[in-house]
């Protein structure tokens, strides 16, 4: 699953670290959600979804 | 390689967890040694394996609150997959040991290797699971 997670941060200017800290995650786990190399359970989705104002399907695209 | 986490309570359950397995692996060696030095026998002997086996019962406990409470799914996924392929590992070294030790004697297995394997071996595995994901 491909996500906007990178582009969507970047845009606020949030460091990874200061987008863990909003989702009480690791740095780490920021890291490879945004590398595509980990994806996130459902409620952690919605989390990122609602952290960013956006629905789930519009910051992770189906492959 | 262990990271420990700066939420307060996440802290407290890691350094509980961390003194639980501590104490485990010093009575273990205790233990160790005095079965060799005084080969006990008896009440004793029983209550000194029970014990043992409680503190092994209470680190497992404790592991699995700590990766199901302490930590973010993320770092869960690469600690659960790191301690399967450590078991893994375990398994296969602790095995051909066995089976050296039917042959040959003097290369006997102590058990306080077990654990030791056991702990080297999903650190070992940790790092390369880590370096999957970066």
């Amino acid at each position: 699953v491909k996500n906007l997670v990178r582009e969507l941060r970047a845009d606020r200017s949030w460091s990874q670290g200061d987008l863990a800290e909003r989702l009480d995650v690791s740095r780490q786990s920021v890291n490879a959600i945004e590398t595509g190399k980990y994806d996130p359970s459902l409620p952690l989705a919605f989390k990122i979804a609602r952290l960013f104002g956006m629905t789930i399907e519009a910051v992770f695209l189906c492959d | 390689v262990i990271c420990v986490d700066i939420h307060p309570r996440r802290r407290r359950l890691f350094l509980l967890t961390l003194g639980v397995v501590e104490l485990f692996f010093i009575s273990m060696a205790g233990s160790m040694y005095y079965f060799d030095a005084h080969h006990p026998t008896g009440t004793l002997l029983y209550a000194i394996t029970a014990v043992l086996a409680i503190l092994l019962l209470a680190s497992v406990g404790m592991l699995v609150r700590w990766v199901g409470v302490g930590m973010d799914e993320f770092q869960r996924a690469v600690l659960v997959r790191a301690l399967l392929w450590g078991l893994a590992a375990t398994c296969a070294i602790c095995g051909i040991w066995v089976l050296f030790s039917r042959s040959m004697p003097t290369v006997h297995m102590p058990l306080g290797a077990i654990p030791v394997v056991f702990l080297f071996s999903s650190l070992a595995a940790k790092l390369v699971v880590k370096s999957h994901y970066q």
